[in-house]
């Protein structure tokens, strides 16, 4: 059988060349391969592309989008399917290769398999996009190990069987538990139980609708091509044989002043499509003719006195890869800063303090080089959007952390009325603070849906997502602490230089300035340009450097001192909550096991670490959310934010739920509703739920109203309203009254850390504390790193749902570590192209890289705040890799200056070589 | 143009890259990095069989690395091709990646991997890791390349006298590799040959093997360093102990000269990690892989123990 690619590219495209099985066996066709299969339990017959990946066939010829693409290359298991009852990687399959054979996807479990049953119920998900993948393979072993007797397995063999997935968001320490707790038939029994996450069966089930899932009738596909060099002129672009290719519906041309390209993967331009195939084609016939110009590839190329300029006249062009504006800098060559110092309160005594010290060879001086590497957001759900103009409404399903926000974007750069533009995210696959704003992808997928007068898909590959996706800047911090040795921190001197390609706005400095107090503090914040794609805030922008550096340098004067590195902190610590949670940690077996520092030999060294860590506190005033009584007796609760796993459903369902005792129903996800909180700044419950409390307690006052209205009177009791003769339950209420109120997030009484609001937010006064511990084994022969066990103790105020909260600390902890450990991407010096262009050279931690780990909460120090406590997704990152690094550091003498501490730093390190 | 060969005598008028699971294949052409006809081997019979025919243990292009790590067959006659199966890439992969397949695949340099940049593998004239971000490369310079060779199981088939069967010949897994040193290519096939099996020797009781993977992560990930090893204890010394080191050339290679060594030697760990020792003899690191010498011994040393441990 032959055919030949030509043939099969103008008929492959769209649904209706499926058709239900027909008795005969498929034969060969003129129109593509024919393909039979039975996908759960269905017949199927149809034409594929010989490119065509079994994935694709599922998710865009059979509309089965519970599998999903996470990398594209068989890293990462979001795609598992089953084959003949084998797990396999389903992105890379032919579809071809599916001949014959018997198919089940997430959607043929059922909707209410043990192990979904399980996972909903361990909270073993966050953003739920891996998640089918997760239960699919899971559901394999189940069957395995019941059919091997059962038991209980052990970690070890959990992580063997579930080698082959990555969860973004760190849900792994609830995996475990889930598969576990499956294995042990602990799921066997529907209980009908609700799970702590309220979408959890969707995400389960596959059900749940992420963007890249939209499939709106006539549908297009976009892609993007990019450049190709890391600095170049543009002389022309050729396009005129690419856009005459089959299936090819549209073209986009991006502004490119003065014709420059500053990044290998800045946007060129953006074609629309019937199929990936042949717009892959058609990308590959598009001539680009450039002038190669240097490439200012790394911080140190940059900085050199006769370096190209990554922007001649830096101004409004420069991305910002910080979540609130950025401080005022002034540009020296390719370096901007430091930021204005009154931010710092630097008063200029440090530096003087730290350079006599240096000279005397003070015992109470630690000072050093902290680096840092460049991490990857790289959400599994990657950066998407689908846009659809209709009847002048602009209707877009985008993958974003800002909903409301999006979409006030959307009808300003398009001078729409407010009810012209609708953004739609109601599943998003994580963020971590790369998918808050304006992108190229979004723009593409609205200008080209605009061009072609149909609905147009961007999503992003995952090269792409790794590219331009966004990652946290790479950080260089010259840093020195000086103890008073009576009991304070007498100095503290930091330069942060920040490299986040061209892009700025480090916020590092903060960090140092709200940490510890020092008598004398001198802090600096620089951004440095490469010609690097832009950087994003990433989960705590400038924390996790920031206590690399400052609780390395504090854990090296504890061991030059000889004093407990609790002790030594707490003579100036003055934050209650990190005060309380050192309490906590000096009563852990852990930490009071511990190996002295250095004291281990052998191969295997083990040893326990301890760093904090700190974030300001967030909120955003002025969230809303409306709360509607239903025929039913049940509540509606409306707000247009989103939940990208950090679980803003749960938190609202969950405060209702606690206060009326009814079944909640919550629809985000929207605009145009109430305006509720962007998912940045650690700020979504912190918004949210005084404005539920709000709607909560107007709610009572209305329906006590309406139910006085016939002259009866009622008071508010637990549970509703009482009369002389009759208690009514607040479901009886809501069933008899329709009502609709909406609640509103109020300022704090006190005010704020400061006086203005930034980007919409108000940093709240107090700050939080998070103190983490680590113990790892290095393994002294091969640089190997292993976490043996990970603690933290977070102290954010009142917590408003634990089991969730517990979820979202772990994920921290996981993504800490392999910001310690394994991630870090790396770009040709070169060229500027990126080199760890998927999930095997960008290593995320797999579930067998992560440790037993506990989280505690301390819940006081927040009254002061409405609702009673703030955020816990960003301070609960900033300590953990400075915790491990301080872990190696006692477990063999040797203390890593560099983030990853790869096994070639570690044994260079312990020969007492430099990094 | 998808050709779907039946019998292997098709094959010599078909023009095309062989595809079996396409675990590498795949991506390699949605990046544009490989491209042109494909000659699938779905519908071609009879390589899927692992069998024992007369004194030679025959796998076919088209077992499953999954299939190599459970056989018990492969467990007795190859201990440490059934140990390197069994640590290879992820459960889903295993499960359809194919011998062949897996002898075959492309290295994964990054370079080479990269659309954008043209390496010596892809037309240009100069190895662009060389000179630029080789923290995962080769610390043995065996010629313009400096990718190390993908492929653990031919690492480990470099021990016991492996045969590679082929569409046209039979190669021992040296010869199938060639000495590294022509950048285009990983192995010495000519244009439209087709791996179609192995054939193994089957052995004396007795035989002793392990397998180490050097990785940072847990599991799921290309080794740093990579061994195998195989001996015998026979009368209280090793005896016919073969080594065998991979991830740090452009092909994975035998140490003939430590081998020679621990001939002889009493099975007791201390005087075989001294002999170990001397395992980076020869290398010649780049400057960013020379912590790979560091990795070497005691990569082998792990090897070499759990063959001297085994049962």
């Amino acid at each position: 059988m032959e055919l030949s690619r030509r043939q099969l590219l103008g008929a492959t495209a769209g649904i209706g060349l499926l058709r239900p099985a027909l008795a005969q066996a498929p034969q060969t066709t003129e129109e593509g391969l024919p393909l039979r299969t039975q996908v759960n339990g269905k017949t199927w017959e149809g034409v594929v592309d010989p490119e065509e990946t079994a994935l694709e066939w599922v998710r865009d010829r059979l509309g089965l989008t519970g599998s999903k693409e996470g990398c594209g290359h068989g890293a990462c298991g979001a795609c598992t399917l089953l084959v003949n009852n084998t797990p396999v990687s389903s992105c890379l399959m032919p579809a071809c290769h599916l001949e014959g054979k018997q198919v089940k996807t997430v959607e043929g479990l059922g909707d209410n398999h043990p192990v979904q049953r399980a996972f909903a119920g361990e909270d073993a998900l966050q953003c739920g996009y891996c998640t089918p993948g997760f239960v699919v393979e899971a559901s394999r072993f189940y069957d395995q190990w019941k059919a091997g007797g059962g038991g209980t397995p052990s970690r070890d063999q959990v992580a063997a069987a579930l080698a082959g997935h990555l969860c973004r968001c760190g849900a792994y320490p609830h995996i475990y538990a889930a598969v576990i707790a499956a294995c042990e038939g602990k799921y066997d029994v529907d209980t009908g139980a609700a799970p702590p996450r309220v979408e959890a069966f969707e995400k389960v089930t596959g059900k749940a609708k992420y963007t890249v899932d939209i499939r709106l009738p006539d549908q297009l596909e976009g892609l993007i091509l990019r450049s190709p060099y890391g600095h170049a002129r543009l002389n022309s672009v050729d396009s005129s044989v690419a856009e005459k290719m089959p299936g090819i519906e549209g073209i986009y041309r991006f502004a490119l002043p003065e014709n420059r390209l500053r990044f290998a993967g800045q946007e060129i331009l953006a074609l629309a499509g019937h199929s990936r195939l042949q717009l892959e084609a058609a990308a590959r016939a598009v001539r680009l003719d450039w002038t190669a110009l240097p490439v200012i590839s790394d911080m140190d190329s940059a900085m050199h006195p006769d370096a190209t300029l990554v922007y001649e006249k830096p101004g409004r062009q420069v991305p910002s890869s910080s979540e609130g504006p950025s401080t005022s800098g002034r540009w020296n060559g390719n370096v901007r800063g430091p930021a204005s110092s009154d931010i710092f309160l630097n008063d200029g005594g440090a530096t003087k303090a730290i350079n006599e010290a240096r000279v005397a060879k003070s015992p109470l001086l630690a000072e050093g080089v902290w680096e840092t590497q460049a991490e990857c957001h790289t959400a599994l759900e990657p950066h998407a959007a689908v846009a659809q103009w209709k009847d002048g409404k602009l209707t877009v399903y985008l993958s974003t952390q800002g909903v409301a926000a999006m979409a006030e974007d959307l009808r300003e750069h398009y001078d729409l009325a407010a009810d012209q533009v609708e953004v739609i995210a109601e599943h998003v696959g994580g963020g971590f603070g790369a998918k808050l704003g304006f992108f190229p992808e979004m723009l593409a997928a609205v200008e080209l849906a605009k061009q072609t007068g149909k609905p147009v898909r961007v999503a992003l590959g995952r090269a792409e997502e790794l590219t331009v996706g966004g990652f946290r800047p790479a950080v260089r911090t010259k840093l020195a602490v000086l103890d008073s040795g009576e009991g304070a921190l007498d100095a503290l001197e930091a330069h942060a230089y920040a490299d986040a390609g061209v892009a700025m706005g480090s916020s590092v400095g903060l960090i140092f300035r709200i940490l510890y107090p020092s008598k004398k503090k001198e802090i600096s914040d620089y951004d440095v340009v490469t010609h690097g794609p832009p950087g994003r805030p990433f989960r705590g922008p400038g924390a996790p450097p920031a206590a690399f550096a400052v609780e390395g340098a504090v854990d090296q004067l504890a061991v030059a001192r000889g004093v407990d590195p609790i002790a030594l902190r707490r003579r100036w610590d003055p934050n209650p909550i990190r005060l309380r949670l050192y309490d906590q940690v000096e009563q852990l077996p852990l930490w009071k096991n511990r190996p002295a520092y250095g004291s281990q030999t052998g191969r295997f060294r083990r040893g326990v670490g301890l760093a904090v860590g700190a974030w300001p506190s967030f909120v955003q005033v002025n969230v809303r959310i409306r709360v509607e009584t239903l025929d039913d007796g049940s509540l509606r609760a409306t707000t247009s934010g989103q939940d990208m796993g950090n679980g803003t459903r749960s938190v609202i369902s969950s405060a209702l739920e606690h206060i009326f005792s009814v079944p909640i129903e919550v629809e985000i996800g929207r605009s145009g509703g109430p305006e509720g909180p962007m998912a940045a700044g650690s700020r979504t419950v912190v918004s949210l739920l005084p404005a539920i409390l709000d709607a909560g307690e107007r709610l009572k006052k209305e329906v006590l109203a309406a139910a006085q209205k016939g002259g009866k009177k009622y008071e508010l009791v637990e549970g509703g309203l009482k009369s002389a003769e009759e208690q009514l339950s607040w479901r009886d209420l809501f069933r008899s009254h329709r009502l609709s109120v909406e609640g509103v997030r109020k300022p704090d009484e006190g005010g704020y850390f400061l006086p203005v609001n930034v980007f919409g937010m108000n940093a709240v006064d107090g700050l939080g504390g998070a103190v983490c511990v680590a113990e790892v084994e290095v393994d002294t022969e091969t640089g190997i790193v292993r976490a043996l066990q990970l603690w933290q103790g977070v102290g954010v105020g009142k917590i408003a749902t634990p089991l969730l909260a517990k979820t979202q600390v772990e994920g921290a902890m996981v993504q800490g570590l392999g910001y310690a450990l394994y991630e870090e991407r790396r770009l040709d010096p070169t060229t500027g192209c990126l080199l760890t262009r998927g999930l095997e050279d960008y290593r995320l931690p797999g579930i067998g890289d992560i440790p037993p780990c506990e989280v505690v909460f301390d819940e006081k120090g927040f009254e002061h705040v409405l609702g009673g406590g703030v955020g816990l997704g960003e301070i609960s990152k900033a300590g953990v890799a400075a915790s491990i690094a301080n872990a190696v550091a006692w477990a063999t003498g040797w203390r890593p200056t560099h983030l990853p501490i790869r096994p070639d730093r570690v044994l260079t390190g312990l020969r007492g070589g430099a990094k | 143009m998808i050709h779907f060969p039946r019998t292997l005598s098709e094959l010599g008028a078909l023009e095309g890259e062989f595809r079996a699971a396409s675990t590498d294949l795949s991506e390699r052409r949605r990046h544009g990095i490989s491209g042109g006809s494909l000659i699938d081997l779905r519908d071609l019979p009879g390589l899927d069989q692992l069998l024992l025919e007369g004194p030679r243990l025959n796998i076919g292009a088209k077992v499953t690395v999954q299939a190599v790590a459970d056989s018990p067959l492969v467990r007795l006659h190859h201990p440490a091709l059934a140990a390197s199966a069994g640590a290879l890439a992820t459960p889903a992969i295993r499960a359809v990646a194919t011998v062949g397949g897996n002898l075959t695949q492309r290295v994964r340099c990054w370079y080479y991997r990269s659309p954008e940049l043209t390496c010596l593998k892809k037309g240009g004239s100069t190895c662009l890791a060389r000179a630029g971000d080789h923290l995962y490369h080769a610390c043995f310079d065996r010629g313009a390349c400096v990718a190390p060779h993908a492929s653990t199981l031919a690492m480990a088939l470099l021990l016991g006298d492996a045969l590679v069967i082929t569409t046209r010949r039979s190669l021992t897994m040296a010869e199938f590799l060639g000495d590294g040193s022509d950048a285009r290519r990983e192995n010495r096939l000519e244009a439209g040959e087709l791996v179609t099996g192995l054939s193994l020797p089957v052995v004396q009781a007795g035989l002793r093997a392990g397998y180490h993977r050097a990785i940072s992560r847990a599991r799921a990930e290309w080794p740093l360093v990579e061994a195998a090893a195989q001996l015998r204890v026979e009368g209280g010394v090793l005896r016919q102990v073969q080594l065998a080191l991979g991830g740090v050339a452009t092909v994975p290679f035998r140490l003939p000269a430590v081998e020679a060594k621990l001939e002889g030697l009493p099975p007791d760990l201390d005087p075989i990690r001294a002999v170990l020792s001397g395992a980076s003899t020869g290398a010649s690191p780049l400057p960013m892989t020379a912590y790979k010498l560091d990795l070497l011994a005691p990569t082998l040393f792990y090897a070499v123990r759990v063959a001297v441990e085994a049962q």
